[in-house]
């Protein structure tokens, strides 16, 4: 029988091994220490991934397990589930925090991802993002929402909700639910459609929707009867009626949109007319929606491909998913070397660097961050760079920006200038370091005559200062700065 | 001119402004009419209720029909739907309906948001290609800005370099000038040093594109966006980029003006402006409906603004194409909560330059859209969707056309 049935299964044809070529393992280390930390490598580990290459997948390795790959995971992530957003159905100032915007936007928007990137950094199975019995919190949101924190920190940290909310990882968070907000006659389904496109891969909206006569006289009805609708519906509305808790009637009311509504839970036969369900499997509330989940086939290749389009930077092909997810056992940070040692990772292929890692790479390598009050330019859209520089908002821009353009074009400009100078105050500089440190490339003999000449120049017309802030905006402003 | 024509110039030409686009361009290497137009998207977020105004349903059973409500008559005998609290909308069907086209019955077969805004303007579910916008813009090489999105959605694909946005509150003149943020005091790079710099910094991406190296693509778009941006700022000295939010909603009369400046000075060729209802509200009336007659009346104000403007612009008025679009349309009757849901058939309206005035399409008894004939508008067997929308715009501005356009929509 089993025969029987493999001899039916489509097979993926056979993949001929081409050889990839292979970025330099000095640009591979700074690849990677851009996706895992941030970061620019030091000097020091430029040096010794030129001097022993072998020897790069165990530092890769090492900075998987350092802090700054929690905040990396959680851009990333935030790259493709749209929750950083700067705009949620309740503001700052419901909760008088007008002069916070920025740290309760990202606070909120934050949330599943934080809870996403610990789950992977702990070692834990990744069902556990759907089905863990907290959430994680900064003191902001423990204070707005009333959260229990679980463990000392002042940072994020484990907490739990106090309003009987029913435990189901990302499912039972706040932050998730404002990003995907549901109105009275939507019910749930909008959440539905984007949990089952970043958690199982199925995007439900992108099926073409062509609407039967009894749609033009009763909607509620044929989303039941007419097949037209129920192609989406369902699969749509069972697991709504799973979430009828979370279901928001009142617009614009804090108190409406921070709580759970355990006394709506059951009115999903009112208003849905359909019992419970994943995709045929009965489920009795978010908590089993969340098992339900975690148990259907797609959970696990959505996790390969969703956390191998992070870090390639692409999106990869089912033959790439079945190849890169051979190691995958459910724990992504157990797989997640193998990943980083792909070929496709160390790929001839040009990712650009998002504005976070443009702000983390240029405050770690030369002390200065753009911020207007405190807040940072490179990740922030109104009034600030974050769009403009190509980064994702989640709103308008759904994807990284993949080729150079003006605007990003003119950011790196401005920001390179002043991250110049910042150094160019502290002292002279080595061009020959410099090169090596922002682009990960020893400079040619004509690359040092091209910068040394400019260097004299503009020495003749100004100071060594300047002359120094002048070649390291151009090192900044670089094609293979921007590029990673 | 080819990259290596511009490398045998030495490094100063790298950066040359007026060897790319500009209003020369725009006057002279032109082709003909088409190719000079330029695009205004004003883009309904939402989903509008083309019921509220421009397709009357008064003889639909069970649709919901405004009450005080009538058809009325515009300018060229264009038909709408005419309603004592919206004086402005009704001044612009009076006075510019002969100028309009109206397009009904296109079905945007998606009811969500999202899906429906990539089909209305990319024609596919899944944006993978840019939009029209982006592709009718044309290249950076031509026009520094090809597609400036003052506010609103944009589908790039592969064609990001010529999209640009100005930011929510006007950052890219800010940053052109460098005063953004805390940089008031900003010590600002001598123009002298800053041509050097440019200079070196456009040599490097020139010798890496001519490199066998696999930053070599990389580099050339690089060295492309430099140019354009050096052009750029060659160019906005002194142009206006301005917008602004004088009360709880965009000061759409400035943003007309700053699109209009980049249209008039060859920067620009299409730009995108977003209309989010009257004082932000929003389009998406699933309660509280009557919210739609409130919106419309503000877009009639927009649009009335619009024309004003253009008035302005005589150069740019007579090269002028508008589009006007949401992402859907409202389900005819009202549902329990008061408002309508979504429904996958919508319209558009379209004028200027090139834009035979008219009505194609219509909606059927129970207002689902009726087939169509593309040469006549009227009745025929072709279904209108989005596809039929953007190659007609394509054809508009002597685009690459893969279908077939509304050939009823074209002037000849």
């Amino acid at each position: 029988m089993i025969w029987a049935l493999l001899a039916c299964t489509p097979a993926i044809a056979p993949v001929e091994a081409v050889e990839i070529p292979q970025i330099s393992a000095p640009r591979l280390l700074r690849r990677a220490s851009l996706d895992l930390r941030g970061t620019l490598p030091s000097t020091a580990e430029l040096d010794s991934a030129e001097a022993q290459p072998e020897g790069i997948q165990a530092t890769i390795e090492q900075w998987l397990l350092e802090p700054a790959f929690q905040e990396r995971l959680v851009l990333m992530l935030g790259e493709q589930w749209h929750t950083r957003v700067e705009a949620f159905p309740i503001e700052a100032w419901d909760y008088d925090l007008e002069d916070q915007e920025y740290a309760f936007e990202r606070a909120v928007g934050e949330e599943p991802l934080r809870l996403a990137a610990h789950v992977v950094t702990t070692g834990q199975p990744w069902s556990e993002v759907v089905q863990a019995d907290y959430t994680l919190a900064n003191p902001m949101l423990q204070e707005i929402w009333g959260l229990e924190a679980l463990e000392s920190g002042s940072g994020w940290v484990r907490a739990q909700y106090q309003d009987d909310r029913p435990h189901a990882g990302v499912l039972s968070t706040n932050g998730l639910w404002w990003r995907y907000n549901t109105d009275v006659s939507n019910m749930n389904r909008r959440r539905v459609a984007a949990i089952s496109r970043l958690l199982v891969c199925h995007d439900l909206l992108s099926r073409p929707v062509s609407l039967g006569e009894s749609a033009s006289e009763d909607v509620e009805n044929a989303v039941q009867t007419d097949p037209a609708c129920m192609t989406c519906h369902a699969a749509l509305d069972p697991a709504a009626a799973a979430l009828f808790g979370f279901w928001t009637v009142i617009e614009y009311s804090e108190i409406e949109h921070a709580n759970y509504h355990p006394e709506r839970e059951l009115l999903y036969d009112r208003y849905l007319g359909v019992e419970p369900a994943w995709h045929g499997v009965p489920v009795s509330g978010p908590e089993s929606l969340g098992q339900a989940i975690a148990a259907d086939p797609r959970f696990d290749t959505c996790a390969v491909q969703r956390f191998s389009e992070a870090l390639i930077r692409r999106p990869i092909t089912r033959e790439e998913q079945v190849s890169l997810g051979a190691g995958y056992e459910g724990v992504v940070l157990d797989w997640l070397p193998d990943l980083l040692a792909s070929p496709q990772y160390g790929a001839q292929e040009v990712r650009l660097l998002t504005p976070q890692q443009l702000d983390s790479a240029l405050l770690q390598a030369t002390g200065f961050s753009w911020t207007q009050d405190g807040t940072p330019m490179m990740d922030l859209d109104s009034g600030g760079l974050r769009q403009l520089a190509g980064g994702v908002d989640g709103e308008q821009v759904k994807g990284p920006q993949q080729v150079p353009g003006l605007t990003r074009t003119l950011v790196i400009q401005r920001l390179g200038e002043r991250a110049a100078r910042s150094v160019a105050a502290q002292g002279s500089i080595d061009i020959a370091q410099w090169h090596w440190r922002l682009l990960a490339e020893r400079p040619t003999d004509q690359d040092m005559d091209a910068l040394e000449a400019l260097h004299s120049t503009v020495l003749a017309q100004s100071d060594v200062q300047t002359a120094d802030a002048a070649v390291l905006t151009v090192l900044m402003r670089d094609a293979a700065f921007e590029a990673y | 001119m080819r990259r290596r024509d511009l490398l045998s110039g030495g490094v100063a030409s790298l950066l040359l402004p007026g060897l790319f686009g500009s209003k020369a361009h725009a006057a002279g290497a032109l082709q003909d009419s088409a190719d000079e137009r330029c695009f205004l998207f004003l883009y309904a977020e939402g989903g509008w209720d083309p019921a509220v105004t421009l397709t009357p349903m008064f003889d639909t059973p069970g649709a919901w029909v405004e009450e005080g409500s009538r058809l009325e008559y515009g300018g060229g005998d264009l038909p709408y739907v005419d309603h004592f609290s919206r004086p402005a909308l009704g001044e612009f069907f009076r006075q510019y309906g002969a100028e309009l086209a109206l397009l009904h019955g296109m079905e945007v077969p998606s009811i969500s948001h999202e899906s429906c805004l990539r089909l209305l303007l990319t024609g596919q579910s899944q944006a993978l290609d840019p939009d029209w916008p982006t592709q009718i813009s044309g290249s950076p090489q031509d026009r520094p800005m090809p597609h400036l999105v003052i506010d609103g959605p944009a589908f790039a694909g592969n064609m990001s370099e010529r999209v640009v946005r100005l930011g929510s509150e006007g950052q890219l003149p800010l940053l052109l000038k460098d005063r953004l943020a805390d940089d008031l005091d900003n010590d600002k790079v001598d123009p002298q040093i800053q041509a050097l710099i440019d200079a070196s910094v456009a040599q490097r991406s020139a010798s890496r594109a001519d490199s066998s190296s696999y930053l070599a693509g990389h580099a050339q778009a690089h060295l492309e966006s430099v140019q354009g941006l050096s052009l750029l700022q060659s160019q906005a000295q002194g142009l206006s980029l301005n917008q602004g939010y004088p009360g709880c909603t965009r000061d759409y009369e400035t943003d007309f003006e700053t699109l209009f400046t980049c249209f008039d000075a060859g920067l620009s060729r299409c730009g995108m402006i977003r209309h989010k209802g009257w004082c932000n509200q929003g389009w998406d009336t699933h309660q509280l409906h009557e919210r739609q007659g409130i919106n419309w009346e503000d877009m009639g104000e927009v649009l009335l603004e619009l024309m004003a403007m253009r008035d302005r612009f005589p150069s740019v008025k007579e090269r002028l194409v508008v589009v006007v679009v949401s992402e859907m349309g409202r389900h005819p009757r009202l549902n329990n909560w008061g408002g309508k849901d979504h429904w996958t058939w919508t319209s558009a309206m379209l004028f200027g330059d090139g834009v035979q005035p008219g009505v194609v399409g219509g909606l059927d008894e129970i207002g689902q859209g009726r087939n169509v004939d593309l040469s006549t508008g009227g009745s025929g067997s072709v279904r209108l969707g989005p596809q039929h929308l953007g190659d007609t715009l394509l054809s508009l501005s002597a685009g690459q056309v893969t279908g077939t356009p509304i050939q009823a929509l074209l002037r000849s």
